[in-house]
Parts: C-alpha cells; structure tokens; sequence
C-alpha cells in the first residue's frame, strides 16, 4: 500500500513547508499578529515595556553608567549630600547611591531573570507530565502542589533560604522550589484541555509519538498563556527577592542589591531619607513597569479572559 | 473476507470517579457490539447523541482502550496492540472528526498538518513529502498554494477537506469518519460526500461513517447499523432501509426524518417519546422498552439477541420476529 514515496529511508522528521514569516501579516504563527496589533495600541503596557528596555540597558551598561565603584568605600564622605561627583549622596560607609543603583538594576534583574528560569525548566515539565500522563502521576504531583500551596509561599521561601544559608544564589533557590507551583498547576490545566482537542487525537492516529504530540502540538499552546502569567509575576519575584534581601538573606555586603540597600538606609531613615527613597523608588518602577506590560500582554494575548484573576 | 470485525466490545467508563466513589459506577457507552466490515464497503453507523457511536468509532482508531472484547483488522487481532506495531497499524486506519477547526492545530500550517503522517513515518525526502502534501491537496480539492496558509483561513468545508487529506496521506485501507457532515451547511454536506465517496473508488477505501442523519449515512453507506445506549439494534442494508427496517427505533428514526411535503405531516406516526434513559443505569431487559410503542412483557425482562431475519439484515427485537 505505501509503495511509491517509501523508497528512501532515514530522512528526519520535521516540517515540511517552511513558514514565511510576513506574508499572512494577520496570521503570523496564527495568533501572535493579531496580539501585538492590539499590544501596539495600548499605551500603558508600552511605557512599562518602554521602562523594562531602559532598565535592562541600564543593567548591562552599569560599568559605563556608573561615575564610581560602587563598592568602593569613602569614610570620609559618608552621608554625604548630592554632588557633582555623588549626584544622589552617598550612604553610610561613603559609597556612591547612583552607582549603587545602577549596580543593583543588574543584580535584581538577572537574580529575577535566572529564578524565573529556574521556575520554567521546573514547572514546565512537571505540569506537562501531570497533564498529559494523568492518573496516578497527576495524582501524586497535584498532591505535592497542593502541599506546597497550603503554605504562604514567602513564608515557606523565607525557612528555606534560612536553612540554605544567606546568598544570593540560595535565596533565588529558595524563591524557586516554592514559587513553581503555581505555574505547573496552571500549566497541567492547559495541557488537560489540549490534550483532549481532536487535533492531538488525530496527531496520535496518525503516528505521532507522544513526544511529537507534546513538543508540536501542546506546549506551543501553553506558551503564551505562560509568558502572561511570568510577566505578571516578574514585579513579584523581583519584590520576594528585595524582600529576603532586606531580611538579610539575599545579597550580602558589599553586592549592591536594591533590597539590602533598603535594610542598609533603614538605620539613617531620620538624617538621611534619600537612601530608602530611591531604592524603594527603583523597586516600585520596575514592578509597576513589569505589571503594566503583563497586563497589556495578557489582554494581547488572551482576549477571551481565561487568566484573568 | 472481513477487513474489519469486531466482537463483544465493551468500553465502560468509572462515573463520579474519585476517591470514595471508586468502581462503584459506569457509563456503559459501548455495551457488547459486534459487526464486521467487508474490504471496500461502508458501513453507516447511526443512533441519537450519547448512544456510544463516537466512543466506538475512537475504541476501532484505539484512541480509548476497550472494556472487554475483541477487534480484528485484517484478521489480526488489534485490541492490545502497543508500541511499534500499533505504530504501524496507525498507518492502516485512520480517523476524520465531526468539528473540523479543533481537528487542525490552529498554530501550523496546512502544509505541516498534512505532511505531519508522512514525517511520522518517514515516507520519501522533504521533497517528496511536499510534493505528496499538494497532490492530495488536489485530490480533496484544494489547491497547492494552500500548504503554507493556516487553518483559521479556511472555510468550515474546506477545513474538513483538509483533514480528509491528512487522512488519505498513509493510504490507510480504513477511514472511521466520525460524523464528518454533521457541522457542515447541508450544500457542503453533499460536497464532502461526494468526495468521500469519489475517494472510496478511487483509492479502494472501507469507511465506518458514523452520524445521526439518516439520510447522509443511506446515501454513502452499503449496510447500515443502528446503534442504541450502547447496543446495535438492527444491521440492514441501505437500499432496504426504508422499506424494511423492521425494529422499532429504525422505524422512529425513519420516520422522524423530515418529508419535504406539508400536505403529508399528518402520516408521521411512530414518534418516540422522552429521552434515551441513563446510560449509567440502563433499564433491564430491551433497553428500548420504556420508549417502544410495541414493548410488551417479555420486552421488559429479557434481552432480545441479534438475531438474522433475511440476508444481511439482522434485528434485536422480540417484537418483530412473532
């Protein structure tokens, strides 16, 4: 019966048609178009992404921004006011505030970025495995979220980077075994009702493995609702990470880190306000900013409201 | 021969499945079916919503694992294939469902959802494969330039020519079309059939067409099985159908279809009333008798076997054989 074009074999898998980008501009991978068409009119997603750009410039520009060290202590210029060489003053051990916060967009990003990530590669497979698999494996790991859900999650994230120990690198740890839950719950729902669309039914009738099944058919559709939900959170994670830094879990001194700065200034809140207010300020721009565009993604990107809380 | 035959399948699913309630109920949606299909025939499948024909439909494709029971393809017993060899019998069998649009990923082109079989499969290079993507783009009656647009861009009738390319792309032997018109508007209804049917000649293709209109299935269909809450009540042939269909539910059906004559709306006698009973709980004895205007004693206790009346014609009945 499949004579014909079974003569050679060995050749891979894949796509056949290449798709070309541009010439369904209303259709590019099917949705994406019609989304940023509606992102492009919303002006308050595209301050905070305009916001999100300068402040990731900022991080990678930090050397050349910067006029000091910032870590670089000058006793005799400690508290000092705003200066031609300090243009926000200086904190308690003399170092440079601008500098500092320009130093600490780059720790507070990438710590953000990398535990996000870290969220990602956990939560991913883990709510496609439960979704897709189902019976005794989604059993077993909705239990586990459910577990790690009956606790307030700072909370739980705060005794594990106390175990752990202070760093950076423990709390992002710490933020990320509890703050994966709740997108691999999202994320099964999704692969629940993929799973079973006639598409995917027909993809198995066809041949296709379950690999192929997951890879091409169900989590393209799960990113999108994916990318919404982890912008919405990113101003979250990035105040749970200033919040154990503040707490004296996080960045440890000298790394300028938005969060410690805040725990740094509290003593000097009377005599010196300005190292409280423009930390905190920086923190509150980037989660406004953050929270703005993941509002305007999400109205882009899921007009039908399905992740609306 | 029998390309295809099935005994006793049986598929129940757990209801109100959950910790407490474990095992103690199922819907019985295929409840001890048995037929078979010769090579190059088409058997109709037809019942009201919920009688079970999707399920059986899905249970021959193995999409869903039967309860009980046993299916034969070519006389190779399928019912627990897996792995590789169930690999290789998707080739033979394929499927066509009822809503066109959620059968085709929204997110790949026409081009990749066709061609998708045949990278499963590995059949021919790239370039071959494109090449097989637009001719059975022609076959169905699109057009080759279609392969790099999106489902979404196709009209509903369109969208089922596409699948019906997806499915043609294996040379299967066995298409179960899963109420392939039922979402159509009824002028595209006869196109696709149409197509089916030029398409069964053309490639020596065997359907199992299931839906639950009468006439769509006489029209494509040599036999015709009627199913009821799980159960095929009578098998008969299509050119028979009108005039001999002896069990009671055949005749409802029959004459619930809609005459194109107002003058003659006072002849549509036997109407069933209510709805299908609970496929959970199904009443004892002919599960039709609640809503049978023939039903009697023996109707309510004992359960009527299929049994032959004339040749290729077989009823479940107590009623019709007095």
């Amino acid at each position: 019966m499949n004579g014909g074009l079974r003569k050679k074999h060995g050749f891979p898998a894949g796509r056949i048609v290449r798709e070309k980008p541009g010439q369904h501009p209303e259709s590019a991978e099917g949705l994406v178009g019609p989304a940023l068409q509606r992102l492009k009119g919303d002006k308050l997603a595209l301050l905070g992404l305009a916001v999100i750009a300068v402040m990731v410039a900022v991080g990678f520009l930090a050397p050349y921004l910067a006029p000091n060290d910032p870590e670089k202590v000058v006793l005799t210029q400690k508290l000092a006011p705003p200066s031609a060489a300090y243009p926000l003053g200086t904190d308690h051990l003399g170092r440079c505030l601008l500098s500092r916060l320009i130093y600490g967009t780059r720790v507070s990003l990438s710590t953000a970025a990398i535990a996000l990530a870290t969220i990602m590669l956990i939560s991913i497979p883990v709510g496609t495995a439960a979704g897709y698999v189902g019976g005794w494996v989604d059993n077993l790991i909705m239990r586990i979220i459910d577990v790690l859900l009956a606790f307030p999650g700072l909370i739980l994230a705060l005794v594990i980077a106390g175990m752990l120990g202070p760093g950076l690198l423990n709390v992002m740890i710490a933020i990320a075994s509890v703050w994966w839950v709740g997108y691999a719950r999202v994320i099964r729902g999704i692969v629940l009702s993929i799973k079973e669309k006639e598409f995917v039914l027909a993809a198995r009738s066809s041949g296709t493995s379950h690999f192929g099944i997951i890879v091409r058919h169900i989590l393209p559709h799960v990113l999108s609702p994916v990318i919404v939900l982890a912008t919405l959170d990113m101003g979250s994670l990035i105040l749970a990470i200033a919040g154990l830094s503040f707490l004296g879990l996080g960045a440890q001194p000298p790394t300028p880190e938005w969060g410690a700065m805040l725990n740094d200034g509290r003593p000097y809140m009377q005599v010196a306000p300005q190292l409280m207010i423009y930390p905190g300020l920086a923190i509150m721009t980037v989660v406004l900013a953050f929270n703005l565009l993941g509002d305007g993604l999400r109205d882009a990107l899921d007009p039908q409201g399905t992740l609306r809380r | 021969m029998s390309l295809l035959k099935v005994t006793d399948l049986v598929k129940h699913y757990p209801a109100g499945a959950g910790f407490f309630a474990r095992g103690k109920e199922k819907v019985r949606a295929v409840d001890g079916v048995s037929f078979s299909l010769a090579a190059g025939e088409t058997l109709g499948l037809v019942g009201e919503s919920g009688c079970g024909k999707s399920t059986l439909g899905r249970l021959i494709v193995r999409l869903e694992e039967p309860t009980a029971g046993r299916i034969f393809f070519n006389n190779l017993d399928i019912t627990a294939l897996s792995g590789k060899k169930l690999r290789e019998l998707r080739q033979k069998i394929q499927i066509i469902f009822q809503d066109s649009y959620s059968s085709l990923n929204p997110r790949r082109t026409v081009g990749s959802i066709i061609g998708e079989p045949l990278a499963n499969f590995r059949i021919g290079t790239r370039k071959e494969q494109r090449r097989r993507v637009q001719e059975l783009l022609e076959i169905v009656g699109l057009k080759p330039e279609h392969v790099s647009r999106y489902p979404h861009e196709f009209s509903g009738g369109q969208r089922q020519r596409i699948n019906i390319a997806r499915a043609l792309a294996l040379h299967p032997q066995l298409i179960v079309c899963d109420e392939p018109v039922s979402s159509l508007d009824v002028s595209i209804q006869a196109q696709i059939l149409n197509l089916l049917r030029n398409l069964k000649t053309q490639f020596g293709l065997s359907y199992l067409f299931i839906s639950h209109d009468l006439a769509a299935v006489s029209y494509i269909s040599e036999r015709v099985a009627v199913m009821y809450l799980g159960k095929i009540v009578e098998v008969i042939r299509s050119q028979d159908l009108v005039q001999k269909a002896r069990h009671p539910y055949t005749r409802a059906l029959l004459a619930a279809v809609p005459v194109a004559d107002p003058r003659r709306r006072g002849e549509r006698k036997v109407i069933v009333k209510g709805e299908p009973p609970d496929p959970l709980n199904p009443p004892a004895g002919c599960r039709f008798h609640p809503r049978c205007p023939a039903a009697a004693e023996k109707c309510r206790t004992e359960e009527p076997p299929l049994e032959t009346v004339a040749d290729g014609h077989v009823v479940a009945c107590h009623y019709v054989k007095i």
